[in-house]
């Protein structure tokens, strides 16, 4: 009962503030007039018994600060305070306001955004039924080298596996669609009826396939939509189920639909892929996707594989020193690559908010100087430590959740802005949101801002001495530690810039270098056209190489094309071919292949389309024919491999098997890289169309010149060949050399853009402390010039203490970039962690920079008049 | 959180003095200072700064409460009554002091 009471006290106090705060100056009024009324009684005068009651009550507002705080609500009034005199703070001074609130938008929204997308990307699960039992296998060739997965190979893991509750296999294509206003080439998967089951997805409307339309005597042709496709080119139809559309020329029977959250492989529709055991064990084409059985882990599945591909490799010589590689499937799905970038990225994104705390930091203490009088004052007048402190961490609160709303409207607009960059550079990129995550992940990075940039402030500031302070009485003028500790936090932040500026400019060097690096194809007034001719119009080879033949005849009769030609790798698309390649005089030694080269069938005219040089011997050309003998050019580093130090012209090896017939080297061309632009130039070797040819292939078309309109020409030269076939967008060859280097682009862009912002706010904190130290410094300069000092002196003695500032930040900062480019190394290309020019630009352009930011406010403080500074403030 | 005490009067010491006088009948503030003060022979002098604060902490632990009334000379004063709890209290303090007085006094014989 008399608890209660108590709690009821407490919550009046807390509900009728005014009330309760009205009550206590009475009681205390009622106190001190009897202590009057006592000092009078023992005779002082009314005067002096007024004083004497004064002085032994103390301060009457401490004494009600101090039984505020025994009531134990002090802190929501002193909290509902704080905020008032930092709303009021920062509407006395906007400016000062708005560059907090900027700085912090910056670093709470630059590192919201990174953490936005390392969320959907690595954080969040995969949209199937227990994603972390998923996992991804390819196999290894006899290099080691990451391959795809053979039929029989898979029928093999798939049957004799001891840790997979299901394994599915599948392989991603190019088909077209046609029977809609224009032919669009889709993204089609092939996949065993286990896919579906294996990640646990099933279709929202009709049904995914069954095993009976999976079997290895023939797949059904029926077909599962996408909901993306379904939605674009059926108008998302239910209809659409049960009736029949044409696909690669053929009829295929719609089945179902699966679930829009079924995104994978950005696949628009789904077939059966039917794999056969009697199928070639060396035809590598497929991928794996199997479940965990409940308690196997992924090692003990990959050791299972692996047993499995060692038995193959002793009982199938095609397979022979083939091996297996496992990862889950979200590991799979991330890649190293992200990974990196992303780690990259959070650590710049560290630097950055602790960038923009110490420059608000920096703000704060300068203003916390300004108003040193006003907080000595508040001291004498009772006014805690802590309190103070408080006071200080509110300011700074307010200020970053201020800034953290300004972030997370520009994170709001950059995410719309990613989901612009080319899809597949980023995995899962289009599930990048401001969700509930990263809402408090920004809250947290706000609350962490606040303390970071409010803590330094207020300690300094609850150290003010109140005597010292108050003797000076308003003139201004900070203590030496206090404006050490500014310059300390300035020389932290050139540092840190400098760390930034480095790494950027490591990163933007390096991809210069790619950029500029020779792959060996030509890429000015180069386009590059994929096609895909319907095996029932095309059914035999002789009609898919004349088409080709009549279509490169027909673009080169456009004015200013130079040559065409048609290849069955697109440069730069990501995809890739690969086969064993045995010298004749090897093949008994090595039956099963001497190494892996890459292989192209490429037309006559390719070579000159692409500009890939003819070093020795001849372009494939007339002679060379179907019945004919089969014949073969190698590119350099191929040549060198197989043949060193010998003239390969006339020599002969096989391609796959070596119980074929073998093929006749014709000639020795340029080394291409047109798969990634990095590595080093593969081993490649190129068939002729005459000879051997397939329904897909890629014209190359090279002009002298820009030839305005080239898409509608070249689309226009394909529907006069076949009305029916697809064209997809032309695109530049410089186009897609570039995007094949986006991820470095990407990361190149993002680090400079986060240096540029260092260096902004480095900038900043520097021209602050100067400026700052010049308005303090105002009388001490304004004596010096009385005494005859030389004005050019001054401002000397002011930059150069800039300078000295941005000297050692830059030291500072130096030791820390050669630690950040050694964890870099492996992002760049051809480019050294100590790249000498990096590492004296940046120190160069910071010197320059801190110049400039030293000498505006050193020369304004020479025209301050003498008498004015003298006469004070 | 809360500032140092600077009491001349040990802290717990206070709350047990402050009772021990409201125990006859109601006072207010003052009162209770000067009651102290003279009680003690001017030996313990309380200051308003702990003295209030002290009030307040009672009031919620629920062992005093406090009402406006009217002084002999006619003026509003706030005067401070013990609950059921606070006479509770008083005794089982009073006890404890005692106890502790009583054992630090052993130990000043020894020798």
């Amino acid at each position: 009962m008399d608890q209660l009471r108590g709690w009821w006290k407490r919550a009046r106090a807390l509900v009728r503030p005014t009330a309760v705060d009205r009550e206590m100056t009475d009681e205390l009024a009622f106190h001190l007039e009897m202590e009057v009324a006592k000092n009078l009684r023992a005779g002082m005068s009314p005067a002096a018994a007024r004083r004497a009651a004064r002085i032994s009550f103390g301060g009457v507002e401490r004494f009600k600060e101090e039984v505020r705080a025994e009531r134990g609500i002090a802190w929501v009034e002193t909290l509902g305070q704080d905020l008032r005199q930092a709303l009021r703070g920062i509407r006395r001074a906007p400016g000062f306001a708005a560059v907090a609130i900027l700085t912090l938008g910056l670093g709470i929204g630059a590192s919201t955004m990174i953490f936005s997308v390392v969320d959907a990307v690595v954080f969040a699960p995969l949209p199937f039924a227990l994603p972390d039992r998923l996992i991804h296998g390819r196999e290894t060739n006899p290099e080691g080298a990451d391959f795809s997965v053979s039929e029989p190979n898979y029928l093999d893991f798939r049957d004799r596996n001891q840790t997979l509750a299901g394994l599915a296999a599948y392989r991603v294509d190019q088909v077209s669609l046609t029977g809609g206003t224009e032919p669009e080439r889709i993204t089609a998967v092939a996949a065993t009826h286990s896919l579906f089951s294996t990640l646990g997805i099933g279709a929202a409307i009709g049904r995914v396939f069954t095993a009976e339309e999976d079997r290895p005597d023939g797949a059904a042709a029926v077909v599962v939509l996408g909901h993306g496709l379904w939605q674009r080119a059926f108008g998302g139809d239910s209809s659409i189920v049960g009736r029949t559309i044409t696909l690669k020329g053929q009829p295929f029977a719609v089945i179902g639909v699966v679930p829009s959250t079924f995104r994978f492989l950005q696949a628009d529709a789904w077939m059966p892929l039917a794999p056969s055991p009697r199928s070639d064990r060396d035809d590598h084409w497929l991928d794996l996707i199997g479940r965990l059985r409940p308690g196997a882990t992924v090692e003990q599945a990959r050791a299972d594989l692996a047993r499995i591909a060692a038995q193959n490799s002793v009982t199938y010589p095609a397979v022979a020193g083939w091996g297996v590689r496992v990862h889950r499937l979200d590991e799979w799905i991330v890649g190293p690559g992200f990974r990196q970038s992303s780690l990259l990225l959070a650590g710049a994104v560290g630097i950055l908010l602790l960038l923009a705390c110490t420059n608000v930091a920096n703000l704060l203490l300068a203003r916390a100087s300004a108003r040193q009088t006003d907080l000595a004052v508040r001291l004498a007048l009772g006014a805690g430590q802590g309190r103070l402190i408080r006071q200080f961490l509110t300011e700074s609160a307010v200020l970053s959740m201020l800034g953290a709303i300004v972030g997370l409207m520009a994170v709001g607009w950059a995410v719309a802005a990613l989901r612009s960059v080319p899809v597949g550079l980023v995995p899962r990129l289009e599930t990048v949101a401001v969700n509930g995550r990263v809402l408090g992940f920004a809250l947290a990075v706000a609350v962490l801002a606040s303390v970071g940039a409010g803590i330094l402030p207020a300690l300094q500031a609850s150290k003010t001495d109140v005597h010292s302070t108050l003797k000076r009485a308003g003139r201004s003028g900070g203590s030496a530690g206090r404006h050490r500790l500014r310059e300390g936090l300035v020389v932290a932040q050139v540092a840190l810039a400098v760390m930034l500026l480095i790494g950027g400019g490591l990163l933007v060097r390096s991809l210069v270098r790619l950029q500029r690096l020779d792959t060996g194809l030509a890429t000015e007034h180069v386009w590059t056209v994929p096609l895909q001719l319907s095996p029932a119009q095309y059914p035999e080879e002789w009609k898919v190489a004349r088409f080709y033949d009549a279509l490169a005849t027909r673009i080169e009769a456009i004015p200013g094309i130079r040559s065409a030609g048609a290849t069955n790798v697109n440069p730069y698309s990501g995809a890739n071919l690969v086969n064993d390649v045995t010298p004749d005089e090897r093949a008994a030694e090595h039956p099963t292949g001497y190494l892996q080269a890459a292989w192209r069938i490429v037309s006559p005219g390719y070579f000159e389309s692409a500009g890939v040089p003819v070093i020795k011997g001849r372009d494939f050309g007339e002679v060379d024919v179907v019945d004919g003998v089969p014949v073969a050019v190698i590119s350099k580093t191929l040549a060198g491999r197989l043949w060193p130090g010998q003239d390969p012209i006339g020599k002969r090896l096989f391609w796959g098997g070596t119980d074929g017939k073998p093929r006749t080297v014709i000639g020795v061309v340029g080394d291409i890289r047109d798969v990634t632009v990095e590595a080093a130039p593969p081993p490649v070797m190129f068939l002729s169309t005459r000879q051997i040819v397939g329904p897909a292939m890629t014209m190359v078309v090279r002009a002298d010149r820009e030839i305005p309109n080239i898409g509608a020409e070249i689309r226009r030269a394909v529907w006069a060949e076949d009305a029916n076939l697809p064209v997809p967008a032309v695109r530049a060859m410089a186009e897609s050399r570039s995007e094949a280097i986006a991820r470095p682009r990407f990361n190149a862009a993002l680090l400079a853009g986060f240096a540029t912002a260092a260096l902004l706010l480095a900038v900043l904190g520097l021209y602050g402390v100067l400026s700052f130290a010049v308005v303090e410094r105002t009388r001490e300069i304004g004596v010096r010039i009385a005494l005859g000092a030389e004005p050019p002196k001054v401002v000397g003695m002011l930059v150069g203490r800039g300078l000295l500032l941005t000297g050692l930040g830059i030291a500072i900062g130096l030791v820390g970039a050669v630690g950040l480019a050694s964890l870099m190394t492996s992002l760049l290309y051809q480019t050294t962690g100590t790249d000498p020019l990096t590492f004296v630009a940046v120190p160069v352009l910071l010197l320059l920079v801190a110049l400039l930011a030293a000498y505006f406010p050193a020369s304004r403080a020479t025209r301050v008049d003498p008498l004015t500074a003298l006469r004070g403030e | 959180m809360k500032p140092a005490p600077t009491n001349d009067v040990l802290r717990g010491t206070l709350d047990l003095l402050i009772l021990k006088t409201l125990a006859p009948a109601p006072e207010h503030g003052w009162a209770i200072a000067q009651r102290i003060e003279q009680q003690s022979e001017a030996a313990l002098q309380i200051g308003q700064g702990s003295l209030y604060p002290a009030l307040q902490r009672l009031e919620q632990r629920g062992w005093i409460d406090s009402n406006w009334q009217t002084t002999d000379q006619n003026r509003r004063a706030k005067y401070y009554h013990l609950t059921t709890t606070g006479r509770r209290a008083l005794n089982a303090e009073t006890e404890s002091w005692r106890r502790y007085v009583h054992a630090v006094e052993l130990i000043l014989q020894t020798t």
